[in-house]
Order: structure tokens, then sequence, then C-alpha cells
């Protein structure tokens, strides 16, 4: 797939909040993309502030400085341009989402523009070791944490998706390879396989569905306050979001539902969620939200664990020390504290914090440590939104495979199998590499073969 | 050939020396001697040359695929099997031709005779009787063998074929019993010469059933197989089939067979834990199918005669280390063979193989320049595997005498690229077989193509014959001719559907290549509009039918083939020393010098190599300061 007729764009600037964001087109299809979004061209290796907008209603998008660089004289070889966006997530994300929808033209690959421009003859070794870095971060462990990212649900649902594309596959290998094994019936196969090709297709398009997707970008990093009643975890979310998302009071269990604010932190998307207090209680529907409360954290990337500084217990409970980015926030410190506490300090290994909203101690600490712990989560080198749209794309073109499988499950079936091979290494590219071993275990272990 | 052995007193000189004479050593001394080179092929006894030690068939699906590429290399294995052939059937004809593997079963004998009298006849090729106990060797360079009645033969290049020979161990029951195969003896001072070297090396299994008497056998009520009507040859040089065909047949175990077993399992050599090495998963043992697959209350058997004047039958499926009396006692279980007499209980051989990372794509040693490994000894099996990666090893060890480069084939090539790459890549954790599955390009590399696919390349490689080259180049002529025919004949939808075709009315001309991707339209149906493509032949309408039919998936293909060669091109130096390359971490440096990749696409289908890395090796490639050595 390093095919260069594709036009292929991906966000070439460093992640969080910036300025500015740069993203960079090349191939073919540049020039038409960037008359689409801008109108008429800039002067080749010039500057110019343009109007950014969707071509397909015209709606402002940005004011973008925009650059045009036809091949040969650029950094790939190929036509390339490059959109110099305002740094927000949203206006990022916008931008990816309409560069989707050209045909012909996709995320670029780990490493691709290096690739092309390398192929082309333009980089010197110094250049390359550094693009090399950058390259780094788009790795395997990159894409488990990727898919850790949008969380376990979705990583679950990621999996059985291959398990079941590779069984399909598995099965349709078996017939084509063992023709003569009394335990490969080929004659029922393929029926059997059009009904999980067709099941695995309607998954596949219900998640690429717009509206699920609107959704999933504004899922960012989940961050759960959580604590026992009262300890100021409604007031906490407040402050983070500069403003009144949750109503505060000062009776213990006001908080009773989930309350969730979305916040930019440091450029990464942050869902703040606020959540009843962790106590027992009598009530039904305290009870119900400690409940939910509780569901929430085990859905959460990261938990801030509050504990009044005067009622201080030190017991954390399981669910949260089982989570693997929380900070213990000891609040209302300023009841016992006579001056500023010092930052983050460890107990038995855990990370805790003094806090006091009142008299604004650590609030920025705080900012700063969630800042950090989103950086691990997101990666340090490209934002959720690129590899969400790396990751649609691939489930697109694995959705192609299977479409293309379903039109015609009668031709010979080594076109058949052609089919969900494109799909399956499709799907590949988001839950690791579907290997002709991988196949072969399946085969071997469900089918006796032995001719 | 000289008839008389060559006497090992003096000491004597050849171009390549090859170390074995079955499948893998036949094809290395053949298409080593066609390249020009005079060989020696060392071998236990003569008249085990060409043996078929494991079952009496050739071909199958991929297996099949690797004797027609062969065959395009002007190999002998496929001609060989034409002349012995005693059933042949091509496999998987409800499916499209990409997937269909010619087979046969093969008369022993008729294969054995054959294929001594081809080395017989092959100019430049001598035959010595002995054993090789060790190399000889100038520097780190390997420059002949040591045989074990002392003498010295030295050469350019030696291919090693042994087989199951290294450290060979027959289990029958509690028997064990050092062996290369039944009666013969195991190669242990030269496992013990490669074990010194400190080559990675790692033991295997593989097993054989009973071989019984087809006289004691009752084939009433047995289900026939019959082969083809019109036997397809695998060679392009065979015009027809002309030994008389004979049948199989099958029969099956049955639920007193595996209880049989089961009662006896702890006899079983694999289960007592006297063999520990591993076993292919896609040929287990009778013991195997029981244990894994309890729920199946039937296995099938197919009872394949071992020659057309030999009542020996090879019972393919129920391969066995049981003791003797336990294999009778299950095989008189099974309907046909109540009354069954064994001529050779079954076996599991155990046997020294050499991690094939060790070697380049060339199938030379990296430590022993000099030294090709080729067939089992590289962890593969198979014969059809054997023979495919000795005529590469013996074309490279030829070619490094007469100092050429050698001669690579890739993963867009063939089957036997596909293979030497997952070797020399991957290595091994089981006994290799060939699979389609294994291809990326499987719509392109297909056995009706293999000749139009490497005839070529034999013949830039010096080991097509002219006799192959006429034939190949009247059949290339005749299906390029069909092909620019077929794309120059168009049709309009109206006047095809007038015609009687289903075509979309959408206004675009079609050719007779376009339409003959519909499943429904064939040559034989266009004829009738277009007169002139009566005049294809047989083959060429084949031919151009299956080019037709997958011309959307191989336009698609040569797209992804001509990405992967961009890759495949940008061959590291021998000299590399990834140590010296900056900023790879420890982990990629250990896998890339554990492989030693040749090129960067090789690279990047090691495990854990990062596209970082890639990166960094190809900056390093971008250097230029290794362009010319490559």
């Amino acid at each position: 797939m390093n095919d260069s007729r594709e036009t292929i764009y991906a966000l070439a600037s460093g992640p969080g909040r910036a300025g500015i964001a740069v993203y960079r087109l090349s191939g073919p299809k540049a020039k038409d993309i960037l008359t689409a979004l801008i109108g008429v061209l800039p002067k080749p290796q010039r500057a110019s502030l343009r109007t950014l907008r969707d071509p397909k209603d015209g709606d402002i998008l940005d004011q973008a400085v925009v650059l045009w660089h036809p091949g040969p004289a650029s950094f790939t070889g190929e036509d390339v341009a490059e959109l110099h966006i305002h740094g927000s997530v949203a206006v990022g994300n916008r931008l990816l989402d309409i560069l989707a929808t050209f045909s012909e033209c996709r995320p670029a690959l780990a490493g691709e523009f290096a690739r092309r421009a390398f192929h082309a003859g333009k980089l010197d070794l110094a250049e390359i070791e550094g693009i090399a870095d950058l390259v780094d971060a788009e790795t395997e462990f990159q894409r488990r944490q990727a898919v850790r990212q949008m969380g376990g649900e979705q990583s679950r649902l990621y999996d059985s998706w291959r398990s079941r594309l590779l069984h399909a596959l598995a099965m349709m290998e078996a017939a084509l390879d063992f023709p003569e094994e009394d335990d490969v019936a080929d004659h029922d196969l393929v029926p059997e396989i059009v009904g999980q090709v067709k099941s695995l297709a309607a998954e596949f398009a219900a998640h690429l569905d717009d509206k699920n997707r609107g959704e999933r970008l504004r899922d960012g990093v989940r961050v759960v306050i959580a604590g026992s009643p009262n300890a100021g975890k409604s007031t906490l979310l407040n402050a983070l979001a500069k403003r009144d998302a949750a109503i505060v009071s000062n009776l213990a269990g006001t908080t009773r539902d989930i309350i969730q604010v979305d916040l930019d932190l440091g450029g990464y998307p942050v869902t703040l969620v606020d959540t009843a207090g962790l106590g027992d209680t009598e009530e039904e529907i305290e009870q119900e939200g400690i409940r939910r409360a509780e569901k929430a954290i085990s859905g959460a990337d990261i938990v801030l664990y509050l504990e009044d500084a005067a009622l201080a217990t030190g017991r954390i409970p399981n669910e949260i020390s089982g989570c693997a980015d929380h900070l213990i926030v000891h609040s209302k410190c300023d009841l016992v504290d006579k001056t500023a506490p010092g930052s983050v300090f460890k107990v038995d290994g855990r990370e805790n914090l003094r806090l006091s909203i009142h008299n604004d101690w650590n609030i920025e600490a705080l900012e700063n440590w969630l800042c950090a712990a989103a950086a691990r989560l997101c990666g340090q080198g490209e934002s959720a939104g690129i590899t969400q749209a790396r990751h649609r794309e691939s489930l697109q073109a694995s959705l192609d495979g299977l479409r293309e499988f379903l039109e015609n499950p009668l031709q010979p079936m080594e076109i058949s199998a052609e089919n969900l091979r494109q799909a399956a290494l499709q799907l590949g590219r988001i839950t690791g590499r579907v290997d002709v071993e991988d196949l072969l275990d399946v085969v071997f272990s469900k089918l006796c073969i032995g001719k | 050939m000289d008839a008389s052995n060559t006497n090992s007193g003096d000491i004597q000189r050849f171009d390549v020396i090859v170390v074995g004479g079955g499948h893998a050593g036949c094809e290395a001394a053949t298409a080593a001697a066609r390249v020009g080179a005079t060989v020696c092929l060392v071998t236990h006894r003569r008249d085990t040359i060409g043996e078929m030690s494991c079952n009496p068939a050739i071909g199958g699906l991929g297996k099949g695929h690797l004797v027609r590429e062969i065959d395009a290399l002007d190999g002998v294995m496929g001609r060989i099997a034409d002349l012995s052939g005693i059933q042949f059937r091509v496999l998987n004809q409800s499916k499209g031709p990409a997937v269909q593997g010619p087979r046969a079963q093969i008369d022993r004998k008729l294969y054995r005779n054959a294929m001594q009298a081809e080395i017989a006849a092959t100019p430049g090729l001598t035959v010595h009787e002995g054993s090789v106990d060790d190399l000889l060797f100038d520097g780190d360079r390997v420059v002949g063998v040591c045989l074990g009645d002392g003498g010295t033969l030295k050469s350019g290049a030696v291919v090693i074929t042994t087989g199951t020979f290294l450290r060979g161990v027959m289990h029958l029951g509690k028997k064990i019993i050092p062996a290369g195969r039944t009666g013969e003896a195991p190669a242990n001072a030269l496992s013990a010469r490669l074990y010194e070297a400190g080559f990675p090396m790692g033991r295997l299994k593989t097993g054989t059933p009973p071989r019984l008497d087809g006289r004691t056998i009752d084939y009433s009520g047995l289900q026939v197989q019959h082969g083809d009507e019109t036997p397809v040859p695998f060679s392009r040089m065979t015009r027809e089939i002309s030994v008389p065909q004979t049948p199989c047949h099958i029969t099956h175990t049955n639920g007193t067979t595996h209880r049989v077993i089961d009662e006896n399992i702890q006899q079983s050599p694999l289960y007592s834990g006297q063999i520990e090495s591993r076993g292919p998963r896609y040929c287990p043992s009778i013991e195997d199918k029981i244990v894994r697959f309890g729920d199946r209350d039937s296995h099938q058997i197919f009872l394949e005669p071992e020659g057309l004047d030999d009542f020996t039958v090879y019972p393919n499926g129920i391969s066995t280390s049981l003791p003797e009396d336990v294999q009778k006692a299950f095989l008189v279980t099974i309907k046909g063979l109540e009354e069954v007499r064994i001529i050779q209980p079954g076996y599991a051989i155990e046997y020294d193989f050499v991690d094939p990372r060790a070697l380049t794509a060339a199938l030379e040693t990296r430590k022993w320049p000099g030294l090709f490994l080729a067939g089992q000894i590289n962890g593969t099996t198979g014969y059809e595997e054997a023979g495919a990666q000795g005529l590469v090893a013996g074309l490279n060890a030829a070619r490094a005498t007469g100092g050429q480069t050698p001669v690579i084939f890739s993963r867009s090539d063939g089957y036997l690229g596909v293979m030497i790459d997952d070797l020399v890549t991957k290595g091994i954790t089981e006994p290799y077989r060939m699979f389609t599955s294994r291809t990326e390009y499987r719509l392109t590399l297909r056995a009706d193509n293999a000749d139009l696919r490497l005839t070529p390349v034999g013949m830039d490689a010096g080991c097509v014959s002219s006799d192959r080259w006429i034939v190949f180049e009247k059949r290339r002529k005749e299906v390029d001719g069909a092909i620019v025919l077929a794309r120059s004949l168009m049709i309009s939808p109206t006047e095809a559907n007038r015609a009687g075709l289903k075509v979309n009315p959408d206004g675009v001309k079609r050719s007779v290549y376009d339409l003959l991707a519909y499943p429904d339209i064939d040559v034989d149906r266009l004829k009738v509009i277009w007169p002139e493509l009566a005049e294809l032949n047989a083959d060429q309408v084949r031919q151009l039918e299956i080019e037709a039919l997958y011309a959307v998936y191989l336009d698609r293909q040569t797209a992804d083939i001509a990405a992967f060669k961009r890759d495949e091109n940008l061959k590291f130096p021998a000299s590399l020393d990834f140590d010296a390359i900056p900023g790879l971490s420890g982990e990629v440096r250990e896998k890339l010098k554990a492989v030693n990749p040749e090129t960067l696409g090789q690279a990047s289908r090691i495990d854990g190599v990062t596209p970082a890395a890639l990166t960094l090796l190809l900056a390093y490639l971008k250097r230029g300061n290794f362009a010319k050595s490559a």
C-alpha cells in the first residue's frame, strides 16, 4: 500500500496545544484538494493567508497560512500543500474529516512522507534521522496505545472483529489448500461465511457512521473525579472547567448523577467526569449514583481521587488503586495547612497532591499533572485525531473488501478469498497484522488436516 | 556419467559437489550441470538416488506450483514425474485456476529408475558412492569434502542435501534405531561438524505410516478414486502421459480403531516423552489425530499404490510410531484391511536441521561461503520443497564457482521465492510445507503460468536448455498473440446485447478480453461473433480465459508487486554492520543481526523491526557508500 498514486496527508507539526498546527498533503491530488479548500492556488513556495472552507457547504473552517509546493521541487518530490491552521483540536479534526472525503486520498502511513521523499531522492541523512524519531511514535507500541486509548470496550470490539474475520478467512484458505481433507467441507462453506461477513460488514458500517464518530472524537481522555461524599469533587470540576457545570453545595450527596465536561487541556481532548461520592448510604437515588460512579471509574483513563484533607483516611478503594493513572488529591487543605503546600509527592509509590481551590493552591500543578498523564495516554507522536482518522480509513478499506466479497460470493473461491484477505490486511493495520501463521493456527486447531 | 566409482585415492576437483541423492540433491546436481559446471554427486548408495522415502505422490496445492516452477527453470522433477506417474489429478478443479494444483501418484521404481537415468545422461555430472564426514576449508571458504574412506574431493562449492540423515533416529514403539531412513545409516559425523562450527541447529520430527501388502487388502466395497480422464502432465516438455494409469482407494478408521489406539497411547514415543521435537501440525500421526480431535468418529485413509508391479500400498493418513503389534491391531479394525499384512511398520524419525536464518537467499551459508544447504536440512518437508531449494542452491553454487552473482527469487517471482524468503527471514518452528495461503500474490503466481514467469529468468541465469527455450518461445508467442487479439476485438453494449451477451448498456465499448471476465462468457460463446477466435488452440484459449478472469485483480497485484519490488531492490551490502548504524534500538539491532536481511524489503518482514528502524536503514543505504557492493 505504498502506492504513490494516492495522495496522503498528516499532521506535520507536533501534537499538543500550539499556536499553529501544520497539516501536509502530498500526491497527485494535492492540487485539486487545495483548490477545493481555498479556491485559487497561491504562488509556489509563497506563504499566503487564506480562508479554509468546507467544499461541501462553503462553511468557513479557519484562517490559514497556505503554502503550495508543486513537484518535483518539494519535500517529497510530489505536489505538496501545507496548511498552517490554528492549533485547536476541533479545527484539526474537522480538517481531517474533510480530507477523508476526497477519493484516492488517505492518512499517511508511518514514515510514508519520508519514504516518498527518499524515493524521490530528496532526503539527506540528518533529515531522515530526525524524521525517524517522529516515525518511532507510530510503531506497534503506539498502535496498541491508541487502541487502549479508545477504551476497553472498543478495543475488545476490534479484537472480536479480528478473530471473526480471521476465522472466516481461515476456513476459506483451508478449503483452498486442503481440498482432499474430509474435515474441510467446501460446499456449505460459502453460505456460512457469507452470513458471518454480512454481520461483520453491518457492524463496521454502523461503527463508521458519522453520528458515532462525533462522539468518539469528543471522547478524549476520560478523567474521572471520585472520592468520598462532600470531598469537593464538583468544586474541583468547576475549577478545572472554569465554569459552573456542576451544582455545588456543601451538602454531602449533592451530585447524584454523572456530570461531564469536555476540555482542551494542553491540546489534548479531555472529558472530565464528576461522580457521586462513594460513601455508605441508605438513599435509593444516591445508591444508584454510587453505582454509576463505580462504572465511570472502571471506564476511566485517569482517576483523581479526592479526600478531604481534614478527614483523610488513607484508605483507597480497590477499583481506584487498580487504575493505571491516578492521583490522590487532598482537598480543602487550606482548612488544615497554614501555608501553600508543595507539589506532587509520593506515599507508598502513589502520587499525592495537596490542594485548595479556595486559596488557589496547586490548581496549576494539578493541570500540569493531568497534561502529562494525557500526553502519556495519547502518545507523543500524534494527536488522537490523526490516529482515529487512520483507523477510520483502515476500517473503511476493510469494509470495502467485505462488501466486494458480498457483492458476488459465488465467484471462484480464490477471488472471494482475495477480497477477505484485503479486508483482513486493512483491519490488521488497526488490530495488528493478520499473519499467515495466525491463519494456519486457526486452520490446524479447528480442522484435522493430515493427508 | 562415468560408470565406475571415482577413485578416492587421488584428489579430484569439481566445480560443485552435491552431498545427497534425494530430491534436493538431484535438482542441485542437474541444475549446476546445466549451468555448465562439472559436478560430483556423493551419495551413500547409487541405487537409492531419486528414492521417494515417504508417500508415493508428487504435487498438490502449493507443491504442484513448485513442481511447475522447477520445470520452468528446466529442472528434472516434473519430467521424471511425468515418466512415472500412475494417477494424475488436478486438485481443486471446482475452483479457479490460481488454486488448482497438479498432483500425481508415482510408481516409485519408475521414478527412481528414470531419475537415475537422467543423472547418468547429464553431461558433466559424476556420481561417487560414499559418505561425507567433513568439509575442506580454505580459511572460512568451503573448498571440498572429506570422504568416509579417507579420500577427499575438491570443489569450488559444496551443496549439502542430506535430508533426514543428520543424526537421524527412527522411533518404533520403544525401539530407537539410528538411521536416515529404513535400512540406511545416518550422517552423524557431518552433523557433529556443523554443531561444532556453531551453526544454529534444531531437531524436527516426522513420521510415516506402515507399508501394507496390497494382495492382503480387500478392495471390494472401498471407495475408488480415479485420476483425471485426460492426465495433465507437470512438464511443458511432456507431450503426453504414456504410463498406464491406476486408481487409489479410500477407507476410514472407526470407533474400534480409535479405541485400540487410545488404549495403547502410552506406548507411542510421541506420548511417552521419548520424542520431544516438534512435528508438523498439518501431518499429525494417527495418535495425534485421535487425541487432539477426539470428537471425530472417523478419519479417512488413502490407499496409494507404490507402483504398477509393486504390491506395496502406502496408507496415507495414518502415520504412526506405535509398536508394530499395536499397528497391526488397529489396522485390522479398518474396512478392507481385516487380513492385512504389514510389509514395513510405520515409524517416527527425528533429525537435525540447520536454522535457515543462517543462509542467504541464494541458500549459501553466511558463515562458510561456498557451502550451500537445501532440502530437509533447512527444516522443510516434502519432495517439491526440497527439489525447488536444490535447484536454487545448485544453480547458485555453480554460479559462485564461475564468479557470477547469485540468482535470487523474490516473493513476487514465485512460490520458490516465497519459500526461501520465509525460511531465511522467519526461520521455522515446524517442518515447513508450502501452502497457497503463504503467498501474497496468489492470483498472479499460478501453476499455469510458471513458465511464463520463470523460464526467461532461468534463461538469463543460464540453467535453461535450448530445447526448453524453443518450446517456451513458441508458447509465449501464442499466448501473447491470443491476448493481443482479445484486446483488439471490440463490441458496443448494444451490439453485445443483440448477440445475447448481458452487458450494462453504459455506452462503453468492451473487448473480448473484458467480456471474458464475466463468469458466464467464455471463448466458445464469442466465436459466433468473432470467427477468428476459432483459430486459437486449446492452450491459448485456456490461458486467455484465465488472464481475463483475474484481470482486475492482476492489475491490483501488479501495482502491489511494483511497490514490493521497490523495497526489495534496495539491497544491503553483504558487509553491512548493523552495529555501525546509529540510532537503532538494541532490540532491533539484535533482530537484524540474527537474520542479516539482504534487502530493505526483507528487513521489513522481520518481526519487531519498526518503521523507524527501516527509515534509518533506508537513510544508511541512501548514503550510497555501499551501492557498488550491493
